[in-house]
This record gives C-alpha cells, structure tokens and sequence, in this order.
C-alpha cells in the first residue's frame, strides 16, 4: 500500500473552521499534520448565512449553551461574535503555520460548505471542525454530553481512518497512521464489508506501522457511521471521493459525528 | 624551728626505677579497659548511665585531654550493646491534614522495610490501576453510563426536536448558543418570507417558537442533573475498580504487618485515599504543563522527582537501625540546632519554595532516641539556640521538628508540622569545669536537666598500683594507635614525664593526650631508627623535640638576660635587691624567669607602696601578698609604735601584668634587707609566698623556675655558690631536670628549702636572723635587730618632726 503521506511533495491543506471549542481541536489536528516549509496553510471561516437570515427575525431568540437563559438574537452582536471566532481561528491557524514555517492564508467565507468546498479543489488535505450552524444535528445534540467526558477519556480516543474502495483510500490510511504515531492514540480502521479485499493489505500496512493499538472493522455499509460514532473517534480521516470534496457525503459525516475530518485527496 | 635545708639531689627527683616494673615491653601487658585511678568519675557516669528518671543527664567535666570523651565512649557503648534496640521512626503522609505529618515506631530495622514494602505497592498499583482502567469491563461500563446519558439527552432533545419540526420550527447553533428558526424544508424562513405569511401564520410561528424554546429550555436544564449523576455513577465505579486493582496488595501488606497496629491503620488509610485520588496512578508525562517543565526546578534523582504516587504514600523512614544491634550511642560533632533536632528541607518548584513530609530530616536525637546522645559542651553552647533547643527537647521529652524561624516566630510561611516523637534519650555534656560551673550558677534550668556530674581528676595519686596500671594504660595506647610498644625504660621514663606534667612528684598528670602525643613522636624516633620497639631513647628525643618546638619565647627572654639588657644579677651583693622568680605559660609549655625585684625605704607613714598595683599592673592576689608585708612588719618590728616609713616595691623591666603572690617572700626579703642595709648575694633566687606570721608557703611552678634561674646561672658559668630557695611545701612537687640535678650533684648549684623569712634571710645575707629575747628584743648583730632599730629611728625621727613648730598634729 501507498506510504502514509508522500512527504516530498509540497500540501495544500485547508482547514475549515466553524467557530468554537472545535476549531481549537482542529488545530491540534493541523499541528501533527503539518511538518514541513513547503507544506501551505489555507484557513477558512464558515459563516452560516441561515443564522444572518435568521437574527433578522423580530422575535428570534437564542438559549444560552451554558446559562440556558434566553435573550433575543441580534444582527450586530452575531457579527461581533462571528468575528471573535473567527480572530481566534486565524490566530490559531497563523501559529500551526509559523511553528512549522509554512505559507498561510486565511478568509472567512458566508455561505454553505458546499460554495466553500468548491473554490477549493486544488487541496490536498482538507480538515474539517464540527459542524454548526444550519440545522443542529445529533453533534450538537451530544455536545452536553461531551461535557462529561473526562480528560482521560478524551486522550484514550482513538483515530478513525474510514477506508471507503476508492483510490484516494490508502493515502487516507496513511494520513491516519501519521497522525495515530504523532498524538499517540490508537487507530481503528473501518472497511466497508464490499471493500474487504484490501483486508490483508491494509493489515499489512498496520503491522509494517508498528502502532502500539491498531484494529481492522469490516462493517455493513449501512451500518458504517453508526459503528464510527460508536468508537468516538478523535479524528477521521477519509479519502476524498473520485470528484473531490463531495459536500453531501463529507455533510452527512459532519452532522452525524462530533470529531474533526480530515478529507485526504 | 629547724635551719634552712639544702635539698640533696634525691629531693629534687623522684624517678620510676625500671626495675620496679616487671615486663621488658608494653605488649606483654593486658589492656587496660578502664581509666587510672577515675573512680570518682567512672562511677557517676556508670550512675547516670543507668538512672532512667527525667534530668538524670550527665555532665562529664574536667580538663581537656583526660581521657573523658574515651571512657565515656568506652562504657555507653559496652552498656547500649546489653540493651534493646531502638524503635525506627517513619514519617507517614496525614491524608486528612497534609502539613501535619504522621509518625510511626517501628521495631529496629523495620521502617526501612516498610518504605520498600509501600514503594513496591505504589509500583504495582501504577501498573494495577491503569490496568484495571483499561480493562475491558471497565471500559464498557464507563461507557455504557456515557452511553446512557448521551441517549438520555439525545431522547430528549430528540423529542423537542421532532415537536419543533411538527411545527415547523428548527433548531439551529449559533456562536455562544441555540436558536430557533421556522423552516420551510431544510431551509430557515427569511425575514421577507416571513412577512408575506398571514398574519394568524405569522402569530402561531411567534408562539410556537417561544414554546419550542421553553421546552429545550427545559431539557437543557435537566442536563446538568444528568450529567452529575452520570459523574457519581462513574465515581463508584472507579472506586470498585480502584478497590479491585489495589485490594490484594493493600491486604497482603496488612497481614504482614499485622503485628503493628499504626501500620495496619495506615495501610487502611491508604486504601481509602487511593480510591479518592486515583488519577494519581493513572496520569501521565502528558500532564505536566509547559510550565511545570520549565521553571519545575525538579532535578534528576531528586526526591520531588516521584511520581505524585510516591509523594503521597511514600514513607520517610526518618530513623533506619536496620542492621545495628543494641541501644544506639550518637557522637554528635557538630551539634548546630539543626543536627540536633533535624529539619525540613525545601526544594524549588515553579519558583516557590515546598516541601513535604519526604523532606523531613532526622537530627542527632532523632538517631540516639533510645539511647545515648554524645555532644562537647562547648561546641553546643557555640552553637546559636542549640542548648536551648536541646533543653526544650528534653524537658517536654518530645521532639519537635520546626524550622528556627518557626520556633522563633521570624517567619510567618505555610510549613510542615510533623507530629511529635516521643523521646527517650541519655545525653551526655563533655565540658571543661569552668562551663560546668557556669552553666550551674546562670541556668536555672541546668541543674534539672543534668543531675549527674562526672568529674575527672587532673591527676592521679603515684601509687605503686597506679603505677603499674600508668604502664598498662601506656600500652593500651600504644596498641590502639598503631605504634610500637614501650620498653620499661621508656615506660619509666614516660611516667616521670606524667609526675612533671602534674607538676608534683608524688603525682600523675590524668591528661592522657599530651602523653599519648610524646608516645607518637617517639614511635616516629623509633621508626627512623629502625627499631621494633621505643626505648627511653626515642621518649628522650620526643621530649626534647617538644621543649625545642615550643622554646622560642623562653630562648629570647634568656637571650635578653644574659645580654644584660634584662637586668638580673647572678653574683655580687645589693642592698635591697633580689632575684624573684616568675612562672610562664606560653600555649602548652611553661617556663619560669628569674626577675629583680627592688625595695627602697624612707621616713613615711607606715605605707608600704606596690609600684605594680600603683600602675594598675599587679592583680588582686599580688596585692594582698604586699599587704601581708605591711602587716608582718608591723607586728614584727613596730608593735608598739606605728610604722613610720614609706617603702616602695617595683619588679623591675616589667611591662605586663603581674598576679600571684608567689614572689611575697622575695618581696620581703628586699624590704627587709633594704630596711636592714644588709646586702642581699645576687647567687641566689628566691621563690614562695609568706603569710602574716613570716612563714614560707608553697607556690606553684617550682621546677620550672629553679630551671629558669638555673639556666641563666649556668649560660653565665656556675660558681658554685648559685641556688634558690624554695617553700619546704613545694619538696614534693620537683621533678627537675636531669641539668640541674646534676650541677647540684657536682656541689654547683643549690636548692634551698625554706620554712620562714628569716631562714631566707640568713641564707641571702649572710646575717643571722636572730630570735627575740624574754624582753621581745633582737640580739644585736642580727638582722631583726637592724630593722627594729631602723624602724625605731623613723619613728622617732617622725615623733621629732611632728613636734616642730607649723607641722600638724
């Protein structure tokens, strides 16, 4: 199988923030990727324009996450806020680049992922936060839940690599192998049942790693998200589809789990 | 009353014959486990040794060199060896107050055991632990409760969720929160869409948005209460786990130390804080934070380096008798406040100072608790707060470990406050007299404390017994400091050295330092020579080796004499002039230096004046000898009229202080010789100091003063007629040298021993005293009458002038 990443050729990596506790995770994901000068760093800020729409309303309100208390929502203050977020996702991004020496760039872009996703096609790496904004999925529905995971649990979580039979499949598993050796958790790798032939190699590949933990899942496709959300991965990867970024299927992983993506081409 | 005595040589030495000591060298003799003739010492110690009351603490006193430190060191370690063994002391974390440690006995050597037996359970326990965590059991457990909030907050959510949809309102995130939006599809509604909705649309969107978000509202409250729930359901679940993993290692420890109660509680202890602070075993390098690398202060083998584990359940073990047998007997050499009642230790960490119960160190009565504690008395008293500390120790019999600036309120910093020890200890003061009888008459609180004084004599009778222990002590010596033994000869001669040392014949110098000393040079003499054993030869060299290091001062002063710039006469006659002698003591050698002291007589009012008290050079003592002149002159020659002269009484070329009154007699002896006009023969010198009544009493130094004049009688070639004159008391005490003993043989020089002033006086002028007649009067042609008919002319010469018109009354 392919090596992990093919470490001579110069990475375009975007990294797409959606604001929150998130983006901070999705940067300590950028870090372990990123090594190298040549490597560049494009950022994007994913401003929800539903919610802009949505503050518009006379009687719109908003509930605390913490407090639970409610209070109207306001144009101005979602700007504000907005721009917090996207500051700290910027300095965040700016600092992973200048640890590593790598190029950097960085833009906020209101729309959906899809008009996100298709201005960039030249990347290499995607990395992609928890979803928010549009309609709260059962991510959000778990975040209070998260809150009692504990820090231990949290450092035991391994890395999933979703082996899907498509060509971008083994650099994926590279890119998961990479990152399970730098943070030091384990990795699970899930095979659909219809792409089981790559079992013994993908074994191989794992054994030649040498990962401390390192597990094969062949699972039922239907079944094959519930089976990733049941692991609590701390970071996917996946290969990017024969067209690139498909936003539906990239969507769907977003809403349903509550890690960062990273999407390898 | 008997004449002046001229000393025959035998008077002037009382040797050790060889032959009276029935061995050829030192190794044929046994060894002697005891000190000469120290039973006045020996059994005070043996009596404070061995009374357990409070106070009953020992004061071992006496000159230094006499053999204290090695008796005392001798019978505790020969008692202590018959006793049991102290307890070891381990110094335990308090899990309900940290900065109040806790503290164990142990049976001797145990503590040590249990340090590595809790070191090894920490061990297993890490590996336990993080196991037992890992295992799969565990995991699905923890993660079924995970489980179960996440689809108890996802049903409820859920369930709002899908009454908001039915009404066609979404939930949507937001930067710092949720909201709600009505959807057309998947779509929120816009504001323009919004408006073109009818009005009664418009109004039950409003509504139901705001019940949507009452009910999410309500959900989300009840989130907490879920999530504390699952918290306290994961909590016991660790316990159970916690209690698993460290069960068997905790029980098999506390069979094994079932025997010690304190320890079985401990252990106890230690079983419930694991299960509360399990995390400790189970954390990793990850945990420490950048900061903690950087300014962590935490050096490599230092003991903050443990792990936190180790640092919460390790074990101090403050005092280890792992391998000893017996009470302990502790010879503390550096008793400063800390060596004696230990101390916490600090290390940096983050910048700060901290410390904990690891740090706590054990002092010197920490380590003799149970036994025996030996500190010199005067090093502790050196030392700032130490005899305090230690008075305080044994007083509320507990030991107290606080920093100085604790004890004494000088800082105000969180620290440790390690839980007292019991202490029951024996210690024994080394200590010259003078601080012993300081100690007595300023601290009140000294008598209590030290009950028991052993006092060691200076010197020893020179018996024929202690004699032959002297040779047995001798080859003791020998044997323990690895040198060559002594012939009989040498032995003897050693002996007669211990005699002069005391400065009496009849006598033995206790100090056994300087003597063992001599032994080692003349085992140096012995080894050049090539000799297996050290003859008088070898002693002789030693001693004269010592006398030639130490001479230089008495060599100068000498040279001065004999170079006429000291002014003293060895011949010819003076009126009112006579050689005194002066004894030195420079370090440890002592000489003595002949001084010419002077009198001159006029007319006066009866007042004999000391130039040296005059000038404030004279002491007290001195002072009082020429008062008793004053008084013996005029009981003697004026008692039935006042004395009416003016006297005065100088040493000449003297420029330091003067004190004693062993010069008195010579002081008399010039006086009255100055009273008389008869001239005093410069041959001779006189030592001794006289009493009211004219009679010659002992002074001390005699040898090294009849040497002192000796030597410069001869420098300047002896006539034969040289000698001084000693008090009768101090016959016994010579020990001179084999110089003198031998002009004396020859008939070229004298010793004298003298009862009163008028033998003196006889012998220095030539004049015989004469005794008073039944009318109280001098036969003429003596010199008792020239004085009295003297003394008579300036009384009446002063009765004339007091009758002269203008003199007053």
């Amino acid at each position: 199988m392919t090596p992990a990443i093919d470490e001579k050729t110069p990475r375009r990596i975007v990294v797409v923030f959606g604001g929150g506790t998130a983006d901070a995770r999705i940067a300590g994901v950028l870090a372990s990727l990123v090594s190298r000068r040549e490597d560049e760093l494009a950022g994007v800020f994913l401003e929800d324009r539903g919610l802009f729409r949505l503050a518009e309303l006379p009687f719109a309100l908003e509930l605390s996450r913490v407090t639970t208390t409610s209070r109207p929502l306001m144009t101005r203050e979602l700007e504000r806020q907005m721009k917090v977020q996207a500051l700290r996702a910027e300095r965040a991004l700016r600092d992973v680049a200048e640890r590593a020496g790598s190029a950097w760039s960085f833009q906020r872009h209101r729309g959906r992922l899809a008009s996100a996703l298709a201005s960039l096609r030249d990347a290499d790496l995607l990395l992609l936060g928890a979803l928010r904004g549009a309609l709260a999925s059962s991510s959000e529905r778990g975040a209070t839940a998260s809150l009692f995971r504990s820090r231990e649990a949290e450092r035991t979580r391994p890395v999933a690599v979703l082996c899907d039979p498509i060509e971008s499949s083994d650099r994926a598993l590279g890119a998961g192998i990479r990152l399970a050796e730098k943070t030091g958790r384990g990795l699970i790798v899930f095979l659909p049942v219809d792409a089981s032939a790559s079992f013994h190699e993908i074994q191989r590949t794992l054994q030649s790693a040498q990962l401390p933990r390192a597990a094969i899942r062949a699972v039922e496709r239907a079944a094959l998200l519930g089976s990733v959300r049941r692991a609590a991965p701390a970071i996917l990867v996946v290969g990017a589809g024969e067209t690139g970024f498909e936003e539906p299927r990239i969507g769907v992983l977003q809403k349903e789990l509550r890690c960062p993506i990273v999407v390898v081409r | 009353m008997s004449g002046p005595r001229e000393l025959p040589v035998a008077a002037l030495y009382r040797s050790c014959d060889p032959r009276t000591l029935d061995f050829e060298t030192t190794e044929e003799l046994p060894d002697l486990d005891h000190l000469v003739a120290q039973n006045r010492a020996t059994q005070a110690i043996q009596l404070g040794a061995s009374i357990a009351q409070k106070g009953y603490n020992l004061f071992v006193l006496g000159q230094e060199g006499t053999g204290r430190h090695t008796l005392v060191k001798q019978y505790l370690e020969q008692k202590a060896a018959q006793e049991k063994p102290a307890s070891d002391w381990c110094y335990l974390n308090n899990f309900d107050e940290s900065r109040k440690p806790d503290v164990i006995p142990l049976p001797s050597g145990r503590g040590r055991a249990l340090a590595e037996d809790m070191a090894q359970l920490i061990d297993d326990a890490r590996a336990a632990i993080p196991a037992a965590f890992e295992s799969e059991d565990y995991r699905t457990r923890r993660e079924s409760i995970e489980s179960e909030l996440q689809e108890e907050q996802e049903a409820a959510f859920e369930e709002v969720s899908k009454r908001a949809k039915e009404r066609g309102i979404g939930i949507i995130q937001t930067p710092t929160g949720i909201a709600f939006a009505p959807i057309r599809g998947d779509e929120a509604l816009g504001p323009e869409e919004f408006n073109q909705l009818p009005d009664e649309e418009r109004e039950r969107i409003v509504k139901e948005t705001e019940e949507v978000g009452k009910e999410l509202q309500a959900v989300m409250r009840q989130a907490p209460k879920r999530v504390r729930e699952a918290r306290r359901r994961v909590r016991e679940l660790d316990r159970e786990i916690a209690l698993w993993a460290v069960g068997s290692l905790i029980e098999e420890l506390t069979q094994k130390y079932a025997a010690h109660e304190p320890v079985v509680a401990y252990l106890q202890r230690v079983s419930e804080d694991i299960v509360g602070n399990i995390g400790l075993f189970r954390s990793s390098p990850e945990d420490r934070s950048p900061m903690q690398e950087l300014f962590g202060g935490l050096i490599p083998g230092d003991q903050t380096r443990e792990s936190p584990a180790t640092q919460r359940y390790g074990v101090n073990v403050l005092v280890d008798h792992e391998g000893t047998t017996g009470a302990p007997v502790v010879f503390e050499d550096n008793p400063t406040f800390q060596q004696l009642l230990g101390r916490i230790e600090y290390v940096s960490q983050m910048g700060a100072l901290v410390t904990n119960f690891l740090l706590v160190k054990a002092g010197a009565l920490h380590q003799a608790n149970g036994g025996y504690l030996v500190v010199d008395a005067r090093k502790l008293l050196s030392q700032p707060f130490a005899y305090d500390g230690l008075k305080r120790a044994l007083q509320s019999r507990e030991l107290r470990i606080e920093s100085l600036g604790q004890a004494y309120s000088l800082v105000s910093t969180v620290s440790l406050e390690p839980a007292p020890i019991p202490l029951s200890v024996k210690v024994v003061l080394i200590g010259e007299r003078l601080l012993y009888y300081l100690l007595q008459s300023l601290d009140p609180e000294f008598s209590t404390l030290f009950k028991v004084a052993a006092d060691f004599d200076d010197e020893v009778d020179r018996s024929e017994e202690n004699t032959q222990l002297y040779a047995r002590l001798l080859g003791t010596l020998a044997k323990r400091n690895s040198l060559r033994p002594l012939d009989r000869f040498a032995v003897a001669r050693i002996i007669e050295e211990g005699a002069r040392e005391a400065g009496d014949g009849e006598k033995l110098s206790a100090r056994i330092r300087p003597v063992t000393d001599v032994m080692r040079e003349a085992d140096f003499w012995a080894q050049k020579a090539g000799a297996d054993v050290i003859g008088i030869g070898e002693v002789e060299e030693a001693l004269a080796g010592r006398v030639q290091r130490n001479s230089r001062i008495r060599d100068r002063v000498q040279e001065e004499i004999l170079r006429e710039t000291l002014l003293i006469d060895t011949a010819g006659k003076q009126v009112g002039q006579v050689n005194g002698l002066a004894a030195l003591q420079i370090g440890e050698f002592r000489f003595g230096r002949p001084t010419r002291i002077t009198a001159r007589v006029s007319l006066g009012s009866g007042k004999v004046v000391d130039i040296e008290r005059e000038v404030e050079l004279g002491g007290p003592i001195h002072s009082k000898g020429v008062f008793i002149l004053s008084a013996y002159l005029a009981a003697t020659y004026s008692s039935d009229e006042p004395l009416s002269l003016a006297a005065s009484l100088v040493f000449e070329q003297s420029y330091g202080g003067i004190e004693g009154d062993s010069a008195s007699c010579a002081e008399l002896c010039a006086l009255l010789s100055a009273l008389a006009g008869a001239p005093i023969d410069q041959s001779f010198a006189i030592t001794g100091s006289v009493n009211q009544r004219g009679e010659v009493q002992a002074i001390g130094g005699a040898n090294e003063k009849i040497e002192g004049f000796f030597d410069i009688c001869r420098a300047r070639g002896l006539s034969g007629s040289q000698g001084v004159l000693i008090p009768t008391s101090n016959v016994k005490h010579l020990m001179l040298r084999e110089d003198v003993r031998e002009a004396v043989e020859q008939g070229q020089f004298h010793v004298y021993a003298i009862d009163d002033v008028d033998q003196a006086m006889e012998i220095l002028t030539g004049v015989p005293a004469g005794r008073p007649g039944p009318d109280g009067a001098f036969p003429e042609g003596t010199y008792n009458h020239r004085v009295r008919a003297r003394l008579a002319d300036f009384a009446t010469k002063r009765r004339e002038l007091g009758k002269e018109p203008g003199a007053g009354p």
